[in-house]
């Protein structure tokens, strides 16, 4: 068996410490608590089903992480956990975001939304945010400055 | 708490997390590997009764008779 290759239990760990925290990051980015959830549950999956190709050149946490982003994309989980989550009695106590809100979110560059997300909702540091969405580390701070510059100026824009 | 603090606070406030750890194993298709292991343990356990129950009166029919198998 592969050295590098992770254990169940070690994301078993990141589960239990940091799943919450995953799923504010998804709610971020689904806007929607059950598919947020699904995402979190599905990313964990993904990461368990492909634990054999962590190599261990990154963080763990950006590694899942990763996972979860991707899930959150994932059209499919959309269309089940819809379908699963009907006849659910859950209910969220959540208010839906404002409108402007969420319009200036949205208008963010993608690259720019999550580097914002990680730091916010996850408090990566800048190596493990790096390693989350691809980029160099030097790029890290003035992605986050550029991102909140036009967060505040995309706030202001939105009409009231 | 900054603007911006507000703001993403607003965007996903911090909701009631349930976790559901034997979901996340289901999804992964681990659960079912778990789930077969009791019957793999059970049938070892089976296959040594067996050999037990068999092995055991043949040394016990060997002894009686002197070993006669091993002379």
């Amino acid at each position: 068996m592969d050295q590098n290759a992770v254990s169940i239990r070690s994301i078993d760990s990141i589960y239990r410490n940091r799943a919450a925290d995953f799923f504010r990051l998804a709610l971020a980015r689904t806007f929607d608590p059950e598919l947020a959830r699904a995402a979190v549950q599905e990313g964990f999956a993904r990461a368990i089903r492909a634990r054999t190709g962590f190599r261990g050149s990154e963080s763990l946490e950006a590694w899942i992480c990763r996972c979860i982003l991707s899930a959150t994309q994932d059209s499919r989980i959309h269309v089940v956990e819809r379908e699963f989550h009907e006849a659910d009695d859950v209910a969220w106590e959540m208010e839906t975001p404002d409108a402007e809100v969420l319009a200036a979110v949205r208008r963010l560059p993608a690259r720019q939304r999550d580097a914002l997300f990680l730091r916010f909702y996850l408090d990566f540091d800048y190596l493990t945010i790096a390693e989350t969405l691809g980029i160099e580390v030097g790029t890290v701070s003035t992605t986050l400055q550029a991102a909140r510059k036009n967060l505040t100026r995309a706030l202001e824009e939105v009409p009231r | 708490m900054t603007f911006e603090d507000e703001v993403l606070n607003r965007l996903a406030p911090a909701l009631a997390w349930r976790p559901d750890w034997a979901d996340v194993l289901g999804r992964a298709g681990e659960l079912d590997q778990r789930r077969l292991q009791p019957w793999a343990r059970r049938r070892r356990i089976l296959s040594l009764t067996v050999l037990a129950v068999v092995l055991i009166p043949l040394v016990v029919l060997g002894a009686v008779n002197e070993f006669w198998l091993f002379r």
